[in-house]
């Protein structure tokens, strides 16, 4: 069963590359998908949704910079 | 994998790293035509061929200019594809949230001009961290 187990892994490791950081993205996509509903305007909640994926890329790729010194 | 020289018969890395990045990006196709397939029969079969069009285009791209794509260096491509990556999946996402995206379909535009900047400033930071840690150090 290791082929299996080395399959699956593989394929996990095609969609996800780092586990914290894909889990803080599908938390965004949530706040992303709550933000129009709950009231704020249609268009400040774009603006809100692209700034704050933008910023989780950033402290993702200052943070792998950092761990990679 | 320029310049490593092609070897007669079947180059099992190549073929691994082909398989696993076909598998990948089908599976977005597969995504794609099924959300953008989720009205109805209809818009599922467009959809879909939509899908086996580019395919077919890709295909014929692929075999007519892979020779002067395999010496675009392989970083600032994927660079490029990540800024468009990033645009264009906020994008999709906040239509389908139902936000409202000033300018409309122009805002892609504004979307990867952001998105660019974000990245060149990242790139900034990062180069700045390493070499204040390599003062340091």
């Amino acid at each position: 069963m290791n082929w299996v187990r080395a399959v699956v892994k593989e394929v996990w490791g095609l969609f996800v590359d780092d586990g914290r950081f894909a889990l803080s993205i599908l938390v965004w996509l949530v706040v992303g998908w709550m933000l129009p509903k709950v009231g704020l305007p249609p268009v400040l909640a774009g603006l809100l949704f692209a700034a704050g994926f933008a910023a989780l890329l950033t402290v993702s790729v200052l943070a792998r910079a950092g761990r990679q010194g | 994998m320029a310049g490593v020289g092609y070897a007669a018969g079947w180059d099992k890395a190549a073929f691994a790293a082909s398989f696993q990045i076909t598998l990948l990006e089908g599976s977005e196709v597969v995504f794609i035509v099924l959300g953008l397939g989720a009205g109805d029969a209809m818009l599922l079969r467009s959809a879909s061929l939509g899908a086996l069009a580019s395919l077919v285009l890709v295909a014929i791209a692929g075999v007519a200019v892979h020779r002067p794509l395999s010496r675009i260096p392989e970083n600032p491509l994927k660079f490029l594809v990540g800024v468009l990556l990033a645009a264009f999946g906020t994008f999709w996402f906040g239509e389908g949230a139902g936000v409202a995206w000033p300018g409309a379909d122009g805002s892609l535009g504004g979307l990867i001009a952001f998105y660019l900047a974000v990245a060149l400033l990242a790139v900034r930071a990062c180069a700045a961290r390493r070499a204040q840690a390599g003062v340091v150090a």
